[in-house]
């Protein structure tokens, strides 16, 4: 009697689910199929025949220096977007969380980028890079600043991810100092009895609790990173001399401005496999120190 | 919860009838033939690529529409039109008439080499082209655009700031360096160059630079494709490209941080003395500072025998699958009468492609004089795509000071690919 209600619950619940599951596939899995089709294709994008090629676009994008390149730079471009932002999002957290003046002006000040739209984003520091770099070089003489750094091909990079990080860091800092206050003040009196200094307390208490929250904020980054388009379209597009140009920039470039619609679908296709096994890992990696296990 | 249905069924409604009257009105203004549909009148959709011709084009359309009662247009207007006229082309759907670009765009190519335009060859219009560009216009031999004007290239001055210094015009390339170094002296800034977006630079060099020192470019593009000669090895490329990087240092500094619009705004309000554009950007700058006093001349050549390097910038062209051809026809011959020709360029800054009919761009009056005095080469030639996105992708490179490319080894690789795609070159242009 238990059983065949519990089974017909799930029935209920199955149906539930069957809107968002039928979209899911509609939206998604097929055209992800459609596409893994058109990566075996030399299709234009626009010819109304075209022929079917096997793995050579696969073949060609691993001999590809171009997509090597943005391969590189995505991975570098996570790696600090990540790290950078984990770091400042914390510390702004936990500075945040204590008890200072005028906390709730600070934290929305903190959060008022986030409201901002990208591509407005992008062109406020458009101007700003181009106008005050080379002015606050002129009034210190430091070498770094005698030129915007979008037009630098070295530093170009660091530029978005400058921008990135202003506008990307507000929602992880809010997420971590919601994090922080619910971690149970009585572990911290509890750590104190027993002689624990700060860092201790921070290590062993207070990053176990925010670890669910690092988690996701480690995979967004990530993925964000991973995928990033939308600031260097804003920005340099790719520039100067496609020192900017992430594999997201590519398969744009590719599959809208170069006619290559097929090698652009391969190329998104090898960025898809890439993004699930960097986000399994860090999961893994992650998971394993939250509380509790 | 039966008011809340209720209030919402009204609100549809009330959202239909809105969208409906939006339709009906915009239908009045396309000549006042709203009702056309069901008297049996032949109606024809009118596919406008550049948006900031589509008031000139409501005007003609409308004149049209008001001079006869058995063909209606309709002009239609979206945003992203290069990749809806892609999409629907490969439907098999395409607009009865379309305003394409020039024949040095390689989408208008692709176009006729997949046979999607309706061969136009002997109508009347086509023998009012001017006659320099009635070769250039053909495809195989055949006609399947009609011209309508054409865009061109120049120096933009501040004629306020020559006034003011005394400057003049230059005639040849040494004058232009005289020229730039005696601003420099006086602490002007001479130029502005927006390398951080790089079809700008191309453009710098294509056609500023070399396209007004060389004229048609049809030739050496068809000797590179037949192996007589390369990039590298053509004087000519070398030497304009040599030019591109000496000016460079006339220029605001740091070039490759500065963007097209920032340039626009910057030049408008007085931060050079020149900038180096197309004619397109004039309604920009006059919107960025209407008191300005604007002049332009062509880019000078060693010698002083200066051409403009000019393009096709609006052609019209009709789908192959029109079921109305001929009603087709009739609209761009009304279209491209003398009339409606000097109606469009007087709306919007361009030169004429069509005989008997005067240009009137007062800011850019020494070029029209050029033009006029049959110094115009019109580009009708594109470069296989697989060059021309070579060489936006990599230009950048030839103009930093350091870890940059030469000259040499920049032209040797655009030789490189060009033969790697002749054959594409050589099906389109080939006798």
């Amino acid at each position: 009697m238990k059983k065949t209600k519990l089974v017909q619950r799930n029935q209920v619940l199955f149906l539930f689910t069957l809107p968002i599951l039928i979209m899911y596939c509609v939206f998604f899995i097929v055209p992800l199929l459609m596409g893994m089709k058109n990566s075996f294709t030399d299709w234009s994008g626009t010819s109304a025949d075209y022929n079917f090629i096997g793995i050579q676009n696969y073949i060609k994008i691993f001999q590809d220096e171009r997509f090597r390149n943005a391969l590189v730079f995505n991975f570098k471009y996570t790696f600090l977007l990540t790290v950078a932002t984990v770091v400042i999002s914390l510390i702004v957290a936990i500075v945040l969380n204590q008890k200072i003046k005028a906390r709730g002006f600070f934290r929305s000040i903190y959060f008022l980028p986030a409201i901002l739209s990208l591509v407005t984003v992008g062109l406020i520091w458009n101007e700003l890079f181009y106008r005050m770099i080379p002015a606050i070089g002129e009034a210190t003489g430091w070498g770094l600043f005698q030129s915007s750094w979008l037009g630098s091909p070295k530093l170009a990079m660091y530029a978005i991810l400058i921008v990135n990080l202003w506008q990307g860091c507000a929602t992880p800092i809010v997420l971590l100092i919601a994090g922080l206050q619910s971690v149970p003040v009585d572990l911290y009196e509890a750590a104190s009895i027993d002689g624990a200094s700060a860092w201790e307390k921070f290590k062993s208490i207070t990053i176990p609790y925010l670890i669910p929250v690092l988690n996701m904020v480690i995979v967004t980054c990530v993925k964000g990173g991973l995928t990033t388009f939308d600031y260097i379209k804003a920005m340099t597009d790719g520039g100067p001399m496609q020192s900017t140009e992430s594999v997201g920039i590519l398969i744009y470039n590719h599959a809208m401005q170069e006619g290559k619609f097929g090698y652009s679908v391969a190329e998104s296709m090898i960025l898809f496999v890439i993004i699930a096994l960097v986000s399994v890992v860090t999961m893994r990696m992650s998971n394993s120190k939250k509380v509790g296990d | 919860m039966k008011a809340k249905k209720v209030t919402a069924l009204l609100i549809s409604a009330v959202l239909a009838t809105g969208l409906l009257a939006g339709c009906g009105s915009s239908g009045d203004s396309n000549g006042g033939e709203s009702a056309a549909g069901n008297s049996g009148k032949i109606e024809l959709e009118f596919f406008t690529q550049k948006r900031e011709a589509a008031d000139t084009f409501d005007k003609i359309i409308a004149e049209f529409n008001a001079s006869q009662d058995e063909i209606v247009v309709t002009q239609n207007i979206v945003p992203d039109s290069t990749s809806v006229l892609m999409s629907r082309a490969a439907t098999g759907d395409l607009p009865d008439i379309i305003q394409v670009g020039g024949m040095q765009d390689s989408n208008t190519m692709q176009f006729m080499k997949e046979g999607h335009f309706l061969d136009l060859t002997g109508m009347d219009c086509l023998n009012q082209v001017v006659d320099n560009y009635k070769e250039a216009i053909k495809f195989k031999g055949k006609n399947y655009v009609v011209p309508i004007s054409a865009n061109f290239s120049g120096v933009y001055y501040n004629k306020d700031k020559f006034e003011e210094k005394g400057y003049t015009v230059p005639k040849t390339y040494d004058e232009l360096i005289a020229l730039a170094q005696k601003m420099q002296v006086d602490g002007e800034t001479p130029f502005l160059f927006p390398d951080k977006d790089s079809w700008t630079l191309v453009q710098c060099w294509e056609d500023n630079i070399d396209g007004s020192a060389r004229g048609d470019r049809k030739q050496v593009y068809m000797d590179i494709a037949n192996g007589t000669t390369t990039f590298q090895d053509d004087a000519l490329f070398a030497e304009t490209l040599q030019k591109v990087i000496e000016i460079r240092q006339y220029g605001q500094g740091d070039t490759l941080a500065l963007g097209y619009d920032q340039a626009i705004s910057d030049f408008a309000t007085g931060k050079s003395c020149m900038f180096m554009q197309g004619i397109w950007a004039l309604p920009s700058i006059k919107k960025a500072n209407p008191e300005m006093n604007i002049g332009m001349f062509s880019f000078p050549s060693n010698s002083g025998d200066t051409k403009v390097s000019m393009g096709i910038d609006v052609n019209l062209a009709i789908s192959a699958k029109c079921a109305n051809a001929d009603a087709a026809k009739k609209f761009v011959e009304f279209a491209a009468s003398k009339e409606m020709v000097q109606l469009y360029v007087d709306n919007d800054y361009s030169l004429p492609c069509m005989k008997d009919v005067t240009a009137n761009i007062p800011d850019a009056q020494e070029i029209v004089d050029l033009v006029e005095g049959g110094k115009g080469a019109l580009q009708a030639t594109a470069l296989p795509k697989a060059v021309s996105d070579e060489r936006q992708n990599t230009i950048q490179k030839v103009i930093v000071p350091e870890g940059g490319e030469d000259v040499n080894s920049f032209l040797t690789k655009l030789s490189e690919v060009f033969a790697e795609n002749k054959d594409e070159f050589l099906e389109l242009y080939g006798e």
